[in-house]
């Protein structure tokens, strides 16, 4: 066997074919066999948790996010991997963020906000670069990068798989739900559902599987957010100008 | 005994200016060589030639003619001095093209006189300067042993008075520079003709003969122990500057010079333990401005590798300009060494320092596209934090804000109000609420009532109305 196809075969990210019996080729580890190392970061979310083959998500695959436009909305399913990831003292990167994290938020859920980088690059160039450069650096825990809705090649975005497999930086990528018909080199991929639910349109190792709920009371340390609270009175000072829609 | 290496730079005045090597060229002060190249020397010139002589013995368009810049040359002595000290703090200039290092006590540190030589050789013939070395115990014996040995090494186990009988007296007028000439013409015209017949000579007939001051300078010359006057104090700046001797054409040929600068910087920030955290490039051309940029790092510290890769891409952002053909480093201030603290049982030891992803991206970026978010402490959520270019921001105590937006829209966004129901991307459901807000009365005064709101797909929203304009307003996304 030629070198440099051995290589390729050999390495943990590449996955491989079953034969007839369904049994993945060769003994060693691969992207898809049940070997896996633990690589996983739980998601704070116990159903979540469980739907992932990994456990968790995955440390040096790299995540895809497909949203719409407003991919925004769908931060509340990393809060608990933020606080969870300020033990480690290493920068939490925002690269090309469609707003600006609220701080006090942020501070009073327990995310260090020291750690948080915003990088704001110029062209996609500039995206892609500098989301590989925090990638490669071993200084960041998490890097969320904001692809946006842009076309962008296998091969790029290959650059940033390998760059995310090669330490333990967590690599969460938004792109738009466009996207979801090209193949993705990432080993998850995500679609955001409605408010609080996510869906795992494809994973490694693992089946699909959709309308995740993702229960608030679990990223708040069982306390539900006030609004969640059945019959909460809505107190209007003005009360007359309101009708809220049911 | 004290072990002193005399190093004198005879064409520095030649090589502290950019020039052509493979074209004659010449130093002149007052109209008279003082220092040409070996294609001059090749071409007949020699030094103290008047420029007239030397235009007719070189008939060449390529003659490089330069009126001797002082200021110049002592830049490039300045420059030498801080090399100079990663080897020993015990340095002094010497003459007006010399300098003086006393190395007998930090051999052992060099790994022995022949690797320290060996260095010091490599560095020069590297920068492009020509010396001549001498090693003597007192700097005066140096000097003139520098003159006149060939190798330095070969004499420095002998007796000193051996190694000196030979050298004529001649040379010491050269080396005194016009001093004593009464003494040493009176001595020549008595017989004397080298050091060594001087040395033999009772010290009462030549104290008679040429005076107490010219006797006690004898005394100096075969002295075994010297000091110097006080130790050689580092600058609190740092100026190194190469000359390509030829017109570079595109960015990648500027690297090896960076290197070598950041090298040079290295060697001397760490020995002066002091580190930049901001340095500045220039670009320089023979005539005309210079192209200066600067490189910063959020943390100070000296570790070449990481300023190259910082300017490099710095460089990368910009386009090379016309005739550069010399590179210039430039550290106007220094910041004392810290300590760098190590964690001994973290898993952090194959990381790279925090600061260095931050600098990297600030290089190619700009030092405005990558921040970090700081606290505040005020009441209108716009004003509650801000931006900051500091990686390090002050924390403070901020409790009972977990129902706040993850995300803050920079501009409040307007809702429409229509038949008295909020539409923003579809119609609005109040959660909770109100909060009332009011800040910023010394300018323009606040007064906000805040709500959760839930959008039509559901996403809790976080909206205000404004208490004088009764106008409404979404300003971020509930996580």
């Amino acid at each position: 066997m030629a070198d440099p196809l051995e290589h390729i075969i050999n390495r943990s990210d590449t996955w491989r074919g079953m034969d007839t019996g369904g049994n993945v080729f060769a003994m060693r580890s691969s992207a898809n066999s049940d070997w896996h190392g633990v690589d996983a970061l739980p998601t704070g979310f116990a159903e979540l948790n469980r739907q992932i083959a990994l456990g968790g998500w995955p440390l040096r695959g790299g995540i895809e996010v497909l949203g719409n436009d407003n991919d925004a909305h769908s931060m509340g399913l990393f809060l608990p991997t933020m606080i969870a990831l300020s033990e480690q003292k290493r920068w939490q990167a925002f690269i090309a963020p469609p707003h600006i994290p609220y701080a006090p938020l942020l501070n009073a859920r327990g995310v260090a906000t020291e750690q948080i980088l915003m990088v704001h690059p110029g062209d996609r160039e500039e995206r892609l670069w500098a989301t590989e450069q925090a990638l490669r650096s071993t200084t960041c825990s998490v890097v969320f990068s904001w692809l946006g809705t842009g076309e962008y090649r296998y091969a790029e975005l290959r650059k940033l798989q390998l760059a995310a497999a090669e330490n333990d930086t967590l690599a969460i990528l938004f792109r738009s739900g466009n996207a979801v018909g090209q193949h993705t080199p990432f080993s998850l991929r995500l679609g955001i559902g409605p408010h609080r639910t996510v869906d795992i349109i494809k994973q490694r190792g693992g089946k699909p599987s959709s309308r995740i709920a993702l229960p608030p009371e679990e990223d708040l340390d069982n306390k539900p957010q006030p609004w969640q609270l059945p019959g909460e009175v809505i107190r209007t000072r003005t009360g007359q100008i309101l009708t809220p829609v049911a | 005994m004290s072990l002193w290496l005399c190093l004198h730079f005879p064409r520095i005045p030649l090589e502290c200016l950019s020039h052509r090597q493979e074209h004659p060229a010449i130093v002149i002060e007052r109209q008279r060589v003082t220092v040409a190249n070996d294609v001059a020397l090749a071409a007949g010139v020699k030094p103290e030639q008047s420029s007239a002589t030397v235009r007719a013995l070189v008939d060449s368009p390529d003659l490089q003619i330069f009126e001797r810049n002082h200021a110049q040359e002592a830049r490039a002595l300045a420059q030498l001095e801080c090399w100079a000290y990663s080897i020993t703090p015990t340095l002094e200039r010497w003459q007006e093209t010399g300098l003086q290092l006393e190395i007998g006590r930090c051999l052992k540190l060099h790994g022995g006189l022949e690797k320290l030589l060996g260095d010091v050789q490599a560095y020069l013939l590297q920068r492009g300067f020509t010396a001549k070395a001498g090693l003597a115990p007192n700097r005066l014996a140096a000097e003139l042993l520098g003159y006149w040995e060939d190798d330095p090494l070969m004499g420095v186990y002998q007796d000193l008075r051996q190694r000196m009988t030979d050298i004529p007296l001649t040379l010491l007028h050269k080396a005194l520079g016009g001093e004593f000439s009464d003494a040493l013409a009176s001595l020549g015209k008595a017989g004397i003709g080298t050091l060594g017949e001087l040395i033999e000579m009772p010290s009462s007939a030549l104290g008679r003969r040429c005076g107490p001051t010219f006797q006690n300078w004898i005394g100096k010359v075969i002295a075994s122990h010297d000091t110097a006057a006080r130790d050689f104090q580092p600058p609190h700046h740092f100026h190194d500057r190469l000359w390509f001797g030829f017109e570079i054409r595109n960015q990648v040929e500027l690297h090896p010079a960076m290197q070598k600068l950041l090298q040079a910087l290295t060697r001397f920030s760490r020995t002066a333990q002091h580190q930049p955290s901001h340095i500045e490039w220039q670009m320089l051309r023979l005539h005309g401005n210079t192209e200066a940029f600067e490189v910063r790092s959020s943390e100070a510290h000296d570790d070449p590798e990481l300023w190259f890769e910082l300017s490099r891409l710095n460089l990368e952002q910009r386009t090379l300009g016309a005739d550069i053909e010399g590179l210039a480093l430039h550290v106007h201030q220094f910041h004392s060494r810290q300590a760098a603290v190590s964690d001994l049982f973290g898993d952090t030891h194959n990381r790279e320092p925090l600061h260095s992803l931050v600098d990297r991206l600030r290089s190619r970026l700009g030092l405005q596209a990558v921040n970090t978010i700081a606290l505040r402490e005020a009441h209108l959520p716009e004003y509650s934090q801000y931006l900051s270019q500091d990686t390090v921001s002050l924390q403070l105590p901020l409790t009972g804000q977990a129902q706040r937006p993850f995300w803050l829209f920079s501009e409040p966004h307007p809702v429409r109000l229509e038949n008295n129901v909020l539409h923003w991307n579809g119609p609005l459901v109040l959660l909770l609420g109100p909060e009332r807000l009011e800040d910023n009365w010394w300018q323009q005064p606040a007064s906000r009532d805040y709500y959760v709101a839930q959008t039509a797909a559901g996403q809790p929203i976080w909206l205000f109305q404004d208490r004088y304009s009764k106008q409404w307003y979404v300003q971020g996304i509930l996580p």
